[in-house]
């Protein structure tokens, strides 16, 4: 917002003492009421407003607390922010960043929860992202802000907490990079947002047992680093996904179907995909915690791919 | 101030006229989109782009050939962008339901009923962002109120005070289906004055009427003191998309007698008012007639010759910048970068 006095946001609780957790705090008090605009919960007419205020040459940031919230704006981002620089040749552009904050935990249930990454990659003239560190994080908000497109960004809520040390000054993360965390040599785990540091945790445990994992951060939903996948997979043979989208028609599909179009003879075992169960999210806690893929499940996804079920040694899961 | 209504008369006839040279061309299948006209509803947008500056900012919806025209967009580039020409004024990619001619600030126009109205709140937002002079016109029809989006943006438009006027015409039809069937009211406007909002109602073909409803809105957004609705009451004498039409569609230039002393045209309650203030008279209508005949029939003829697809493959549109992007260097920010000599010189060429 220093660099470029186009740029502003627009959110529900922006005067919040929480600040939307925290991601717009001093914003108010340094850049003025013009530039931090409090929205109604109108979640559609201030998607379009900001469609409109891109339109215009203003490069706005609309924060949803929670990404169930976008499906109230889905006309203007998909019908509009998406098509608008196809549809009239070219001739116009939406620079807009939409942060979506996924919630998880403490029983955020079936409308407070939801990843949607994977619809949002389905459309084209959209770019999707769901960092997982916070280097990422910055570099990939700076990298939308300054795009001249629509770019959504999947904000997990629980990553939140992550802290890192990263540089001060600005720099861009390009879209279209997987983040590779670790390498390996008998499968490959790919992960998405806050499953990323569950992937970190079963590869830990997959090396005690003798077993090379590596781990990749999806990063980028679209458009796929389909070389950074591919290259990996054609070390190891086997790929493991695993998302905080549903398997069917998610990402992971797309990502299975691009590793088998590609290294069809090459592949060790088929492609496995290990993601939240194909229900909305329960609320109990006890229901919410079986929900998400753990380290637990991962690791042992990964081992049986390599070692067979019935050949597994003592796992480190056991 | 004195308002040229021999001037909006000529805008309302050339929208006639290309209108129903577009019907009458249109079963010869080269135009291969959905079109949708408005025979019958001239009047709107020929007062609304005779108040506005070149400055000023149109969003439209998927009936708006009258409205690009009356902002001053480029005929032989709707032409072209019917006959789906890389020539055409969206590179034939968008087609009669998406229009835009960015040199006369006609921003574009939307094929979900509702679409385009945020999205000129959003470039009105802008402009008090910036506290500029000029105002934004979106249109509407009497369904765009059906739709939630409406009430969403009218509040955010009066909470912001921008300077945007809706301009709803209301032909009672959402395709076919009677408004009776649709709305708890018929009557649209009024709803939004319990939100403070500021509105007007015009009767059917009072264009005197309609031309004061405009002109006190648009000042009142260029002051600062925010939004207005209007309604206006039309009749949509084609069909909902394509080539028919009904009605005294073409009876204008005859003399009123012939025409059945205009049976609810608008072209003729302005043409028989000029005629009997001794504005004009009906030679003058026939004169105008050859006169933009011969204008329409050398923006098609030309479209004609531009015809064929871009060359370029369409997908080179999807995204508007690469994947890696650069940080600005700090510094002045840029301003607003409306087309201002370009645009006057458009709108003033008819």
């Amino acid at each position: 917002m220093e660099m470029d006095e186009s740029v502003f946001v627009v959110g529900q609780g922006t005067r919040d003492r929480g600040h939307i957790f925290g991601s717009v705090e001093g914003l108010l008090a340094r850049f003025g009421p013009q530039r931090v605009v409090e929205m109604p919960i109108s979640e559609n007419a201030v998607a379009g407003i900001c469609v409109g205020a891109a339109l215009s040459g203003l490069r706005p940031i609309l924060v949803l607390q929670r990404a169930d919230f976008s499906f109230l704006a889905l006309d203007q981002l998909i019908n509009h922010a998406s098509k608008f620089h196809y549809m009239f040749g070219g001739q116009t552009s939406v620079p807009l960043v939409v942060r979506l904050i996924v919630g998880k935990g403490w029983g955020q249930g079936p409308q407070h929860s939801q990843s949607l990454h994977s619809m949002f990659a389905h459309f084209p003239g959209l770019r999707v992202v769901a960092p997982a560190d916070p280097h990422t994080a910055k570099g990939l908000l700076l990298n939308a802000v300054f795009a001249n497109d629509p770019v959504i960004i999947l904000e997990g809520r629980p990553l939140y907490g992550t802290a890192q040390v990263i540089p001060e000054e600005p720099y861009t993360v390009p879209f279209g990079q997987a983040r590779g965390i670790r390498e390996g040599t008998d499968i490959t785990i790919i992960a998405v947002s806050f499953v990323v540091p569950e992937a970190i945790i079963a590869a830990d445990d997959l090396s005690r047992a003798g077993l090379s994992a590596e781990v990749i951060d999806l990063v980028s939903v679209n458009p796929l680093d389909i070389d950074t996948i591919v290259t990996s997979v054609q070390k190891t043979g086997r790929l493991l996904v695993v998302d905080t989208s549903w398997s069917y028609c998610g990402i992971s599909a797309e990502i299975s179907a691009v590793v088998h179009e590609k290294l069809f003879g090459e592949l060790q075992s088929p492609v496995r995909r290990l993601t939240i169960p194909f229900t909305p999210t329960p609320t109990a806690f006890e229901w919410e915690d079986r929900y998400y893929p753990t380290h637990v499940q991962i690791a042992q996804w990964a081992q049986e791919m390599i070692c067979g079920a019935e050949l597994c040694p003592t796992g480190p899961t056991s | 101030m004195s308002v040229n209504k021999v001037e909006i008369l000529k805008r309302m006839v050339r929208i006639r006229m290309v209108e129903l040279y577009i019907a009458r061309r249109y079963p010869e299948q080269k135009m291969r989109c959905p079109t949708h006209l408005c025979l019958g509803q001239e009047a709107a947008p020929a007062v609304c782009g005779y108040f506005a500056g070149g400055d000023d900012i149109f969003v439209g919806t998927c009936r708006s050939h009258g409205h690009y025209l009356a902002k001053g967009g480029n005929l032989t580039a709707l032409f072209a962008e019917l006959l789906g020409s890389g020539k055409g004024c969206s590179k034939g990619l968008g087609g009669s339901m998406h229009l835009i001619d960015l040199g006369v600030n006609f921003w574009g126009t939307s094929a979900i009923v509702g679409g385009g109205i945020p999205i000129a709140a959003g470039a009105a937002f802008r402009l008090r962002y910036e506290n500029a002079p000029q105002i934004v016109v979106v249109f509407l029809g009497d369904a765009a109120v059906e739709e939630g989006v409406v009430y969403e943006t009218v509040n955010f438009a009066l909470l912001h005070k921008l300077p945007l006027v809706f301009v709803c015409e209301n032909n009672a039809l959402a395709i076919t289906t009677p408004i009776e069937l649709r709305q708890c009211s018929t009557i649209l406007h009024d709803r939004f004055q319990t939100m403070g909002m500021n509105s007007f109602y015009v009767a059917e073909n009072d264009i005197s009427q309609l031309i004061e409803a405009i002109r006190v809105s648009y000042a009142r957004a260029r002051t600062g003191l925010g939004p207005t609705f209007i309604e206006y009451r039309v009749s949509r004498w084609c069909a909902h998309v394509g080539p028919a039409f009904e009605g005294p569609v073409d009876l204008w230039w005859q003399p009123p007698a012939a025409s059945g002393g205009g049976h609810g045209c608008p072209i003729c309650v302005l043409r028989d008012e000029l005629i009997a203030g001794g504005a004009i008279r009906l030679e003058y209508i026939r004169s105008l007639r050859q006169q933009v005949q011969q204008e329409i029939e050398e923006a098609y003829r030309q479209a004609e010759s531009t015809a064929g697809p871009i060359g370029q493959d369409p997908a080179a549109f999807v995204y508007a910048s690469g994947l890696a992007c650069e940080l600005p260097s700090r510094g002045p920010v840029r301003g607003i970068e409306f087309r201002h000599a370009e645009a006057s010189k458009l709108v003033n060429a008819f």
